[in-house]
């Protein structure tokens, strides 16, 4: 979408190459610019006009470009446009210094509050995980006492009755009850370790993302014009070759 | 983390919950083929009076019993054996295979007089359930 803003730079641009045009005398030739990253980046040309485009048309010789793009360095370069030649021109803008900074930052950030919210919670699966084994057992040494119970009501023989009694039911109790144990004992864990888990997570999630603030749009944005909420200004010179 | 977090309490006590022991063995007391039992009688009068019977020509009276056992309250269908003696004495009579109902004939006797008999339900070489079966002569 063509703002007010932009229609009055591409007035000046094309004034510009008009002029420059027309004051040598010559056609102006194309630029097509290749730019990585993509999308996103603008440039300053000749230092004095912001733009965003991919095509410039612009009279022959040299020309001054600052090109940037978000987490990017500023590159300066200059190229030289030919009369009535369209030319490619690749450049790849490095990331800043900053940006790397802050990229290791986040790495590093991310690593920390990963550990803390991932490690927690595999504990407390992994004692989930144990507690349910834990309970599987005890369900199992329930059901033998059940069994007992069972055997007890079908057994009719008096001597087994009381070896049933005296020794069986017994010694399955304990059982049960060593079960039980394991299973009191894993469940707290577990419990332990949601508890931790939960409370980490909560801390984490107040932990505060480290922040990129970009220097070089900064400098970039220093370099020409900058936009105010009611268009602000242009600070520019025109400039006329004479004829040779 | 929130949400799970209920989930997994409620989880953790219903787990809890089955985890409870409820077998007691002093609670194991109902199978008449415990010596433990503690139960009702097995063995419940049916009847008991002077009967007479005819040997050799001669008509002689007796005092006669009916035991029943009460299989009932057996916990399962199984075959047992039934044993009694007089409570004064100490010799036990054979065991009875199957037997539901047990006849005592008491030769001898006064009106008036009481009897007492010991009976006991035994299987497998063992001794279960038993009580004590009382009439008197009337």
């Amino acid at each position: 979408m063509m703002t007010r803003t932009t229609i009055r730079k591409s007035f000046l641009l094309l004034l510009h190459c008009a002029c420059t045009s027309i004051a040598s005398a010559q056609a102006p030739g194309k630029l097509r610019l290749m730019v990585d990253p993509g999308a996103g980046f603008e440039f300053v040309l000749d230092h004095r006009f912001r733009m965003q485009q991919r095509e410039v048309e612009l009279a022959p010789g040299p020309h001054h470009f600052s090109f940037w793009a978000p987490t990017r360095r500023v590159t300066d370069t200059t190229i030289t446009v030919q009369s009535g030649v369209m030319k490619d021109f690749y450049i790849r803008l490095p990331y800043s210094p900053e940006y790397i900074a802050y990229n290791k930052q986040l790495s590093q950030w991310q690593a920390k509050r990963n550990l803390q919210r991932r490690l927690p919670i595999l504990a407390t699966a992994g004692a989930g995980v144990w507690t349910l084994v834990r309970y599987a057992k005890l369900k199992d040494a329930k059901e033998v006492l059940d069994g007992d119970r069972e055997r007890y009501r079908l057994t009719a023989v008096p001597s087994d009755i009381t070896k049933l009694k005296e020794v069986t039911i017994p010694q399955h109790k304990e059982e049960f009850r060593s079960e039980r144990g394991k299973f009191y004992m894993a469940a707290g864990i577990s419990l332990a370790c949601a508890g931790v888990s939960y409370y980490l997570y909560r801390r984490t999630g107040k932990q505060e993302k480290p922040q990129f603030n970009d220097p070089e749009k900064v400098r970039f944005d220093g370099l020409v014009w900058l936009p105010g909420t009611d268009g602000g200004q242009w600070a520019t010179q025109l400039s006329m070759t004479i004829g040779k | 983390m929130r949400k799970l977090l209920p989930f997994l309490l409620l989880s953790v006590l219903g787990l809890l919950s089955c985890a409870k022991d409820d077998l007691e063995v002093a609670d194991l007391n109902n199978n008449p083929f415990d010596p433990a039992y503690v139960g009702e009688n097995l063995f419940e009068l049916v009847s008991a009076d002077v009967a007479y019977e005819s040997v050799n020509g001669v008509t002689q009276s007796f005092f006669r019993v009916e035991v029943r056992c009460r299989t009932d309250r057996f916990l399962s269908p199984t075959p047992f054996n039934v044993r009694y003696k007089r409570s004064n004495t100490e010799v036990w009579g054979p065991f009875q295979y199957n037997a539901t109902t047990t006849i005592i004939k008491q030769y001898g006797y006064a009106v008036g007089q009481e009897f007492c008999w010991d009976f006991q339900l035994g299987n497998g070489g063992g001794i279960g359930a038993g009580n004590r079966i009382c009439a008197t002569v009337e």
